[in-house]
């Protein structure tokens, strides 16, 4: 054996610490798959609003994935466009603007998620909040009209819908707002406006008014045929997407859960605050309408569906144990149904998973498990 | 079929134990240089009593035990002491090993065979005194001395007494195949320990992927009541002792304490053997079964090996692949890498496991998956300890509660950062005993001099 050694230097083999086995699993498969997770919804906006609407996609992922390469060339860390996480928010930010956006807002929002939101905080894993969501709440406080006001008129694929006392209702609306804006600038209205015939003789017929007026069928809303952010209509898609998500393991389902029914929940019972005018008594008034609420309409419209699979699950921005998540999740539900009903804006999913973000330190810090046989705590 | 008994958290990796299953134990032959070394177990190694030169026989003690945690080791079969070397350590350092020169007779000492005297009339301290001087200790790997583990102190009082068979590391079978082999025997062990403890109850858990073995040990039992099997899911780490306990008994052992101060006392299912055949038949340990198997392997297999046998031997015997990477004493999960081929297999080593992937050490950022969080079956927060010792932060570290870890590895196995989460506890909690040995220091110092 000795002469063995002399003749042939012997092999020496790794040594680490173990585990020494590890599980088919890294960061570029979760980002990839996401990405994958994502497409179908991107494909419905680009049928449903045109070719404006991939080109957006375009320019945001471009715009994402250059970005990225600077910044991580400047910080002088190991570039890692191969991981997908850049793709996954320069998707994600495109998912949450309009298709007429211009294409300078594009760039200057998909840029200020990656180089501020992600890499001014460290990079992939150490951002505080979503960098698309935050990215869409910089080009809605900087370019606020263009972002909110243009909407492509999308032909419903349900034609057939029913529309008694549209002319009465509708005032202010343009034809081409989102389901949810429609809703909100029809309630806002009925308490400010002075055609008095116009409004119901209890707040109650005032809202059933406006829900009928405004009613968009759930068949639209499912499939995406409704007017809205490029990635964000087809609420049908985007669950498969999370669906996928969920059996992969990847996301919990606990969360996605708590969120929709939170909103559905709030939307259900949060009272909306309309006018009303009775001809008879000559009274004219405004109060609230309780338990009165749509809230499957809440959890299919706007952003909910997309929000819930793909910004609040977001691994890096969300609580690290099941039980901080369900808080997460609940003050996700309460604050997006406060801004939709409350709010200026009509959509509040976005600033709603924003402001939880913020409070996820100290979600993780209150919702730790309890070591194994700890005694409980007095 | 009903609900398998388990444990929160955990989880399943590949099992891989096809590899080795179907093929029965086998005697591994006698090399010519068996190495002994003397710290085989936790605790102070052991004092060499033979020399250069001398002639031993198998079964022969060849170095004492210096203090009560401590574990006599003898020779592994005849031959001359060719004197006591520095011997690789499968924890990596160099310790003392005696080594033997085998005769190729391989001649018993006297009184080898069966004991003489009547088992029923042996006393329990007797029995104690034979499993101490049998040098026998917890053969599932951390081989912690099996009398010092039976003798606890007496404001514990012990009620139960459960043989770990669980055998939850991939690619392990050995434990397996021995159950197969020899059920009867086992049990005849487990009635030992079941009368050094004074319990009135045995309690055998086996995970689900043992059926065969859990089968036959249910028809050994036939229709004593005392002894309990159990069928445990198929989880990692079911065989932790803590985890074990949750699952059969559903006692939950307090933070920091031990499995007796709940009354039970775990014991793996390899010494329970070991005990067998050292009360029955007077051998003492001197031989195990190690599975020697993986995809850098030819021809896997169970072996029964002479403590000492340098795992050269082994390898070179059932085929070591030029594509071998790693190669690892004990389970993938828990066992130690090896540099070199001439570490021997020690009372502790239950598998050879090696491995045919390239190491991949780089890792990124947390990306706060939580995954690690959710199969932690401590509860703790592996992310966030990892992230602590990362930056150097041990007193955040020892805050969350750093020495509850038991270093299962579940959490560096499901992290998709690839992060060493386990290898940063590690240092940690290094950190923290050398911390604590300094303050000693100082105390002891500081003592000296207000004596003085």
């Amino acid at each position: 054996m000795a002469e063995n050694q002399n003749t042939k230097a012997e092999k020496l083999y790794t040594v680490t610490s173990s585990p020494h086995i590890h599980k088919k699993i890294n960061i570029p498969i979760i980002m990839w798959t996401v990405v994958l997770c994502l497409l179908p919804a991107g494909a419905m906006g680009v049928y449903t609003q045109g070719w404006k609407a991939l080109w957006v996609i375009l320019i945001s992922v471009a715009t994402a994935v250059i970005t990225e390469f600077i910044c991580q060339k400047i910080r002088g860390v190991k570039v890692t466009l191969y991981d997908g996480s850049a793709v996954v928010t320069g998707l994600l930010f495109a998912y949450v603007i309009s298709c007429e956006s211009y294409w300078y807002v594009v760039i200057l929002g998909s840029f200020f998620s990656i180089a501020v939101v992600k890499h001014a905080f460290g990079g992939l894993g150490l951002n505080i909040w979503n960098p698309a969501l935050a990215g869409r709440a910089f080009v809605m406080a900087s370019f606020s009209l263009v972002m909110t006001s243009v909407w492509p008129v999308v032909e419903p694929a349900s034609c057939s819908i029913n529309k008694p006392n549209i002319e009465k209702v509708e005032m202010q609306t343009t034809t081409s707002a989102t389901p949810l804006r429609s809703v909100k600038q029809a309630v806002t209205a009925s308490r400010e406006t002075h055609d008095k015939e116009s409004l119901g003789k209890t707040p109650e017929e005032t809202w059933n008014n406006i829900k009928k007026a405004h009613a968009v069928s759930y068949y639209d809303l499912a499939i995406g045929t409704v007017n809205g952010c490029i990635g964000e209509t087809s609420s049908l898609l985007l669950l498969l997407g999370g669906l996928v998500l969920i059996i992969r393991g990847y996301i919990r389902w606990q969360l996605p859960l708590t969120i929709i029914s939170t909103i559905a929940l709030c939307a259900w019972i949060f009272p909306v605050n309309v006018g009303f005018y009775n001809p008879q008594t000559g009274v004219q008034g405004v109060d609230l309408v309780w338990f009165a609420g749509d809230p499957l309409f809440h959890v299919l419209a706007g952003g909910c569906i997309l929000g819930t699979f793909f910004m609040a699950t977001d691994m890096v921005t969300s609580p690290m144990t099941l039980r901080g998540q369900i808080i997460f999740g609940i003050g996700i539900g309460v604050l997006t149904m406060i801004i939709r009903l409350y709010g200026g804006y009509p959509e509040g999913m976005s600033y709603a998973i924003l402001l939880m973000n913020t409070a996820v330190p100290v979600i993780d810090r209150y919702a730790k498990p309890k070591v194994f046989g700890a005694r409980q705590k007095c | 079929m009903r609900k398998l008994k388990s444990f929160s958290g955990g989880n399943h990796p590949p099992e891989c134990k096809k590899l080795t299953l179907d093929k029965a134990l086998i005697s591994f032959p006698i090399p010519k240089k068996l190495y002994c070394l003397l710290s085989q177990h936790i605790g102070v190694p052991a004092r060499a009593i033979v020399k250069k030169g001398d002639y031993v026989k198998r079964g022969q003690m060849i170095a004492e035990a210096t203090e009560f945690v401590s574990c006599p080791v003898h020779a592994p079969t005849s031959g001359t002491v060719l004197g006591i070397e520095p011997t690789p350590h499968p924890s990596g350092k160099m310790c003392d090993a005696i080594v033997i020169e085998s005769d190729g007779k391989d001649v018993c000492q006297a009184g080898y065979g069966d004991r003489r005297a009547k088992i029923q009339e042996l006393s329990s301290e007797e029995i104690l005194k034979i499993i101490q001087d049998s040098g026998i200790v917890g053969m599932g790997g951390a081989a912690f001395p099996t009398h010092v583990k039976f003798s606890p102190p007496k404001e514990k009082k012990i009620d139960t007494f459960i043989i770990n068979a669980s055998e939850c590391e991939p690619y392990l079978t050995c434990d397996h195949r021995l159950i197969l082999q020899y059920a009867r025997e086992i049990l005849k062990g487990a009635k030992l320990l079941q009368k050094v403890l004074d319990v009135p109850d045995i309690h055998i858990g086996i995970e689900a992927n043992k059926y065969d073995a859990y089968d036959l040990i249910q028809k050994e039992i036939g229709s004593k009541k005392n002894i309990h099997t159990h069928l445990l899911k198929v989880k990692y780490p079911q065989g932790a002792e803590k985890q074990l306990i949750k699952a059969v008994l559903n006692r939950t052992v307090p933070a920091g304490g031990l499995p007796m101060d709940v009354g039970v006392i775990v014991q793996n299912v390899a010494s329970v053997y070991a005990t067998y055949r050292a009360v029955y038949q007077q051998e003492p340990l001197t031989e195990r079964y190690v599975t020697v198997t993986g995809p850098g392997i030819e021809h896997p297999q169970d072996f029964l090996v002479r403590l000492g046998t340098p795992i050269r031997n082994l390898l070179e015997h059932v085929g070591l692949k030029d594509s071998a990477t790693k190669i690892i004493l004990g389970g993938p999960m828990m066992g130690l890498a090896q540099y070199s081929l001439d570490v021997p297999v020690t009372k502790g080593t239950n598998g050879i496991v090696v491995l045919t992937e390239p190491v991949n050490s780089e890792f990124e950022h947390c990306i706060r998956c939580g995954d690690c969080v959710r199969h932690c079956p401590m509860f703790l927060l592996p992310y966030k300890l990892s992230i602590a010792m990362e930056k150097g932060r041990l007193d955040l570290a020892e805050k969350l509660d750093i020495k509850d870890c038991m270093e299962c590895g579940v959490c560096s196995y499901v992290c998709p950062a690839n992060r060493p989460i386990v290898h940063f506890i590690r240092m940690g909690k290094a950190e923290i005993l050398k911390k604590n040995a300094e303050i000693l220091k100082k105390k002891q110092a500081r003592n000296k001099q207000a004596n003085e």
